[in-house]
C-alpha cells in the first residue's frame, strides 16, 4: 500500500539528517547489536550447560576484552552488510535514513567497511554532524558519504525487489 | 320432459323409424318402369305400403303430440306450476299419460290405415280384371308425370327460399338456444377435459409458437410498472431465503477473492506507517531543535542550509 508522506515531511526528503536522528538510529543499530551478541553469549553458555559441564546458565564471558571485539566485529558486519546492501541498517530503516555516496549513488562494500570500522573505532566522530553546518558527521567527510531522510525508500525498494 | 319418460315401447318405434324418414338429398325422381314392375311383380308393394304409411303416421303423430306435450309442460313451467317434490313416484305425468295415449291412438290408426290400403288395393286390382277400361293407367301415368314435372320446375326455387328462410332461421334459433344453455356447465358435466388435454400435443403447440416474436412485442417496462413491488416484498419469506443460503460458503468464497492476508497486510502496514511517520517527525523536530540550539552556542547567525542529496532512484 503506498502510503502518502506527511506535508510537513515531504520538503526534507534527501536531506541530511540531523543529529538526533542518526544518534537514535544509531542507538537502535546499537541495541539491535547487543542483543545479538548477548544470543551469542547465551547460545554459548547453554552449549557448556548441556555439553561442557557446567551447572548454570549465565551471561558471562570469558574475557570483557573478547567480547567487547566480538561485539565490535558483530557491529562492523552489521553495518557494512546493511550500508551496501541497501543503505539502510535497522535503525536507519526505523528512523527513515539512509546512507549514500555524497553524489547520491550507493556505498559500495569496500567504503561501507571502512566507514563501519571507523565507527566503531571512533563513534564520537557521529558528534560532528550535530555541530556541521550541513549535518555531516567526520566519517561522512572522510568517505565523502550522506545520511538524508529517506522515508520511503525502502518500501519503494522492497516492492520493487518483490516478484510481479 | 315428459318424452323421455314414454314407455319402452315407443321409443323402438321411434328409433325403427328414424332411418325411414332420411330424405334423399337430390330431387326426388320418378320411379323408371322397371323399378315400378319389379315392385309390383314380387307381391308385396302393399305391404311395404301399408308399413310405410303405419310408420310414417305413428311418427307425424307422435312428433306432434310428443311437442305439444312437452309445450304445455314447460308452460306450466314457465307459469310456476312444477310437480311437486312430495308426489307419489309411480303416477305417471299427465303429459306422459297423454303423448302415451295419442301414440296408442296413432298406431290403432295406422293399423286400419294400412287394413285399408291392403283392401283397397286388391279391390283395385279386381276391378282393373273385371273392367280393364274404366281404371286409365296411361292417364294415371301422364298425370304422375305432369305433376313430377312441374315439381321439377319449381323445387329449384323452392328450395333455394326454403335455405334463404333456414339461414334466416337458424341463426335465430342458435341464439335463442345458446341463451338457455349453460355452456360451461355443459362443457364441465359432458366433456372429459382431461382426455382432451392429454390428447393435445403441447411440444407440437410450444414448438410453433415464436417465443422471440411475443417478447418483442412485449413491452416489459409496462409490465415492471405495473407490479406492486412493495405487495412482492411483503409476502417474501425472507427468513426462507436466508436459511437456504450458505452463508459459510459464501463467506468463504469471499474472503479468497479478496486476499484476506494481504487486506490485513496492508491496513496493519499503513497503522504502524502512521506511528513511524510520527516517530519520525518527532526525530527531525528534535534534529532542528538541536540545530538551533548548536548553532545559538556556537553564535551563528544565518540557519543551516540543508541541500538535498541527489537520488535519482539510485538511492535504495
Amino acid at each position: 500500500m503506498n502510503v502518502a508522506l506527511p506535508a510537513e515531511a515531504r520538503a526534507i526528503q534527501h536531506t541530511h539528517a540531523g543529529l538526533v536522528s542518526r544518534v537514535a538510529a544509531a542507538s537502535v543499530d546499537l541495541a539491535f547489536v547487543s542483543v545479538a551478541v548477548g544470543g551469542v553469549v547465551l547460545a554459548r553458555s547453554v552449549w557448556r550447560y548441556f555439553f561442557g559441564g557446567s551447572n548454570v546458565i549465565e551471561l558471562q564471558w570469558p574475557s570483557q576484552l573478547t567480547l567487547a571485539a566480538l561485539g565490535g566485529v558483530v557491529l562492523c558486519l552489521y553495518l557494512t552488510w546493511g550500508w551496501a546492501r541497501t543503505g539502510r541498517t535497522l535503525g536507519k530503516r526505523v528512523l527513515g535514513l539512509a546512507l549514500t555516496r555524497i553524489t547520491g549513488e550507493r556505498v559500495g562494500w569496500p567504503i561501507a567497511a571502512l566507514r563501519a570500522i571507523s565507527y566503531v573505532v571512533f563513534p564520537l566522530g557521529l558528534l560532528w554532524s550535530g555541530i556541521s553546518t550541513s549535518n555531516r558527521s567526520l566519517q561522512d567527510l572522510v568517505f565523502r558519504t550522506a545520511v538524508v531522510y529517506d522515508w520511503r525508500g525502502a518500501r519503494r525498494a522492497g516492492r520493487e525487489a518483490r516478484p510481479a | 320432459m315428459a318424452v323421455q319418460s314414454l314407455p319402452e315401447d315407443q321409443h323402438a318405434v321411434r328409433t325403427v323409424a328414424a332411418p325411414q324418414m332420411r330424405r334423399p338429398r337430390g330431387p326426388v325422381e320418378p320411379a323408371s318402369p322397371s323399378e315400378t314392375e319389379e315392385v309390383a311383380d314380387d307381391g308385396t308393394p302393399t305391404q311395404e305400403l301399408s308399413q310405410l304409411v303405419e310408420h310414417a303416421a305413428l311418427i307425424a303423430v307422435g312428433v306432434v303430440v310428443a311437442t305439444v306435450a312437452t309445450s304445455s309442460e314447460i308452460a306450466w313451467r314457465t307459469l310456476g306450476r312444477h310437480r311437486q317434490r312430495g308426489a307419489r313416484s309411480d303416477e305417471a305425468p299427465l303429459a306422459a299419460v297423454v303423448t302415451g295415449a295419442a301414440i296408442g291412438a296413432a298406431m290403432e290408426a295406422a293399423t286400419i290405415g294400412a287394413w285399408a290400403l291392403r283392401n283397397g288395393w286388391a279391390v283395385a286390382r279386381w276391378g282393373t280384371w273385371l273392367f280393364p277400361s274404366a281404371v286409365p293407367g296411361a292417364l294415371v301415368r301422364r298425370t304422375a308425370e305432369r305433376w313430377n314435372e312441374r315439381w321439377e320446375a319449381t323445387s329449384e326455387r323452392s328450395r333455394g327460399a326454403a335455405a334463404a328462410f333456414a339461414r334466416e332461421l337458424v341463426p335465430e334459433v342458435i341464439d335463442a338456444t345458446l341463451d338457455q344453455v349453460d355452456l360451461t356447465a355443459l362443457v364441465e358435466d359432458r366433456v372429459d377435459l382431461d382426455t382432451v388435454v392429454a390428447s393435445v400435443d403441447l411440444d407440437a403447440v410450444v414448438a410453433a409458437i415464436d417465443l422471440d416474436r411475443i417478447v418483442e412485442r412485449l413491452d416489459v417496462d409496462a409490465v415492471a410498472r405495473r407490479i406492486d413491488l412493495d405487495a412482492v416484498v411483503e409476502r417474501l419469506d425472507v427468513e426462507r431465503v436466508v436459511r437456504r443460503i450458505d452463508v459459510t460458503a459464501i463467506a468463504r468464497e469471499v474472503i479468497d477473492e479478496l486476499d484476506l492476508l494481504t487486506l490485513i497486510r496492508d491496513s496493519s502496514e499503513s497503522v504502524t506507517s502512521e506511528a513511524v511517520d510520527d516517530l519520525r517527525l518527532g526525530a527531525v523536530d528534535a534534529d532542528r531543535a538541536v540545530a538551533r540550539a548548536i548553532d545559538r552556542v556556537l553564535r551563528r547567525r544565518s540557519p543551516r542550509t540543508l541541500e538535498p542529496v541527489p537520488h535519482d532512484g539510485l538511492t535504495p
